[in-house]
């Protein structure tokens, strides 16, 4: 997972150097650069570092000053790398603790699942981008809220399934507990 | 579970590149959006399409009460009674200063309807009692990111009680006895086997102990006495003053100071005593003198959950609490009697006609042995060496015995060694 997280903390590294390269002055590539290095260096070497959020959060903003200066598709593959690259670090710091055959297991699940789901991702954005200099500000504004209407149902949904699912876990115990009361 | 940080932050973005691209009419900022939201989207749906098992998770010791740095095995057994579990991680949270010997503290895999799964693993544990609690279990959704994070409450104890080392027999002189018979001389003529004196005959004693020598010498029948030997109440205090105790490279004079006190505790129980303990230094733990196999468990128990603490009301041994120890009774104190003051203590307790023996932990060789050999340090152990020959010397004018020891080397030596020199000693008068 950690070389999921690295991966993906390079794409968006390279893909925001480019972005700024192509639209701002010559510091702001180098900078994008210097980020992204720190943070592949920090995920390499502290991956239970709390700081990841911080680097998410300026990925994302980077991305959205990229877009709105017109690099958008670069744009977009970073934030979606970024994003990605944020919740491979949050699960391998999650499974660290594991037996190392689980953990390796469960590391090749979740890249091909992650990295689905990115690509899912990147491709319904990408494909709002190409359609919208057709069809203008509305496609870009249904694909968005196309998903958000996905989102409303799987949220219901989950929430649905959460509370229908009460309490299903037990110790052995308050098993004992409960036997002899 | 984990999706209720990463379902907040995916929603969390995607809103704010859907705001800024409305508010500024960006399809590029709109479309920004899009990846948050389809993340957060697929661990919405994944999380609703996971089917939820009903678990039950128990940790069984091989054994509850061991010596410290033995091997036990404990076993974890999580049973699934709701629908099968294509892929789930067992985990058991090791506290820290438990070592894995063998084996694997979890299990992955699937977690089949009624088929439990048990994964056992061996830990060398040192002295102290360990409490394991937490056991996780993870479970990954079938598709999808989502996994529900399942932590058991089995709060497991094991209790490492201190090694007891065999000792050379510890000569103790107590002004009191108890009336059964022991092993410590009562200073009044009984059934011993040590000559005590003579005394005439009167009738009904027993013709075997008629001095011929004494009788034929002075006309006149005399009877030998002996000694007798009683049961005494020793009472071992084990010092844990945080501030009494060196710690260097990772060795400690704590951990000795518990084997010693433990097997002196053993020692004097062994050979026919009622023992008392106290610990001093956090609280006034305090066991009431007895005999027996399950009190010698309770003092060892003690000891196994001692560890060094700070007190400001127990900071000098000067608060050592006099009127709990039986008068007259045989006072053992294992410690390394550090500050200045500590050696005055024996005078309080020879006030309250005990008789005390200090066991004085020394850590000189230990912290000598940390540091590079320069001038220096030469001047410090010198220094060092003279403070505690000053104590020693305090101590001995007020009838104190003192046995020094070194952590570095066992017990049994030092008190060989003590032997030794007080027989040189007697000899030499």
């Amino acid at each position: 997972m950690n070389a999921v997280a690295l991966v993906l903390a390079g794409l968006s590294s390279l893909s925001l150097s480019l972005a700024f390269a192509r639209t701002g002055p010559f510091y702001e590539p180098m900078l994008a650069a210097l980020l992204g290095a720190i943070w592949v260096l920090i995920l390499a070497v502290r991956p239970r570092m709390p700081a990841h959020g911080l680097f998410l959060f300026l990925g994302l903003a980077a991305a959205g000053i990229t877009a709105a200066r017109g690099s958008t598709l670069l744009g977009l593959a970073a934030a979606t790398a970024t994003l990605f690259a944020w919740d491979a670090i949050t699960m391998h710091r999650l499974i660290l603790d594991l037996p190392p055959h689980g953990r390796h297991r469960i590391a090749r699940r979740y890249a091909l699942q992650a990295l689905g789901t990115a690509a899912a991702a990147f491709a319904l954005a990408a494909g709002g981008l190409v359609i919208h200099p057709t069809l203008g500000f509305p496609a870009a504004l249904g694909t968005a809220l196309g998903v958000l209407v996905l989102l409303a149902i799987a949220m219901w949904q989950s929430a649905r399934v959460a509370n229908s699912a009460g309490a299903t876990a037990s110790s052995g115990s308050e098993r004992e507990k409960a036997d002899g009361a | 579970m984990r999706n209720d940080r990463r379902l907040p932050v995916g929603l969390l973005f995607g809103a704010a590149f859907l705001v800024a691209g409305l508010y500024g009419r960006s399809p590029a900022l709109l479309l920004l959006g899009v990846p948050p939201l389809v993340y957060a989207a697929s661990l919405a749906l994944s999380h609703a399409m996971m089917r939820r098992p009903v678990l039950e998770a128990t940790r069984t010791p091989s054994m509850g009460r061991v010596t410290e740095g033995d091997v036990v095995t404990m076993t974890i057994c999580v049973t699934n009674n709701g629908p099968d579990v294509a892929f789930a991680a067992v985990l058991d949270e090791l506290s820290d200063d438990m070592t894995l010997v063998s084996g694997e503290p979890g299990y992955c895999g699937p977690l089949h309807r009624s088929e439990p799964v048990t994964a056992a693993y061996d830990l060398r544990v040192p002295r102290g009692v360990h409490v394991q609690s937490t056991l996780r279990v993870l479970i990954w959704a079938r598709a999808g990111l989502s996994l529900e994070d399942y932590r058991f409450d089995c709060p497991t104890y094991v209790a490492a009680l201190p090694c007891v080392e065999p000792l050379p027999a510890v000569a103790i002189r107590p002004r009191k006895t108890h009336t059964a018979v022991g092993p410590v001389k009562a200073r009044v003529a009984g059934s011993g086997v040590e000559f005590f004196g003579c005394r005439g005959y009167v009738p009904g004693d027993d013709i075997r102990r008629v001095n011929w020598r004494a009788y034929a010498k002075y006309g006149r029948p005399f009877v030998n006495e002996y000694e007798d030997e009683r049961m005494t109440d020793v009472i071992v205090v084990l010092d844990v003053r945080v501030t009494a105790h060196v710690r260097t490279n990772g060795e400690s004079t704590f951990e000795p100071s518990c084997r010693a006190a433990a097997s002196l505790a053993a020692h004097f129980m062994r050979r026919g005593n009622r023992v008392g303990f106290l610990l001093y230094g956090q609280t006034v733990d305090w066991i009431e003198p007895a005999g027996g196999r399950f009190h010698l468990e309770k003092i060892l128990g003690t000891i196994a959950r001692a560890h060094p603490a700070r007190s400001y009301a127990f900071e000098d041994l000067a608060n050592l609490p006099l009127q709990m120890l039986p008068s007259g009774s045989q006072i053992v104190v294992v410690s390394p009697l550090s500050r200045s003051g500590d050696a005055l203590v024996a005078a309080k307790l020879r006030a309250r006609g005990c008789s005390v023996l200090v066991f004085y932990v020394d850590s000189l060789e230990l912290e000598r042995s940390a540091e590079k050999p320069d001038a220096a340090l030469d001047l410090a152990v010198r220094t060092r060496t003279l403070e505690m020959a000053t104590d020693f010397r305090i101590m001995e004018s007020m009838g104190v015995e003192v046995i020094p020891w070194s952590v570095m080397q066992p017990l049994a030596v030092a008190i060989r060694a003590a032997q030794l020199n007080r027989g040189i000693e007697r000899r030499s008068q």
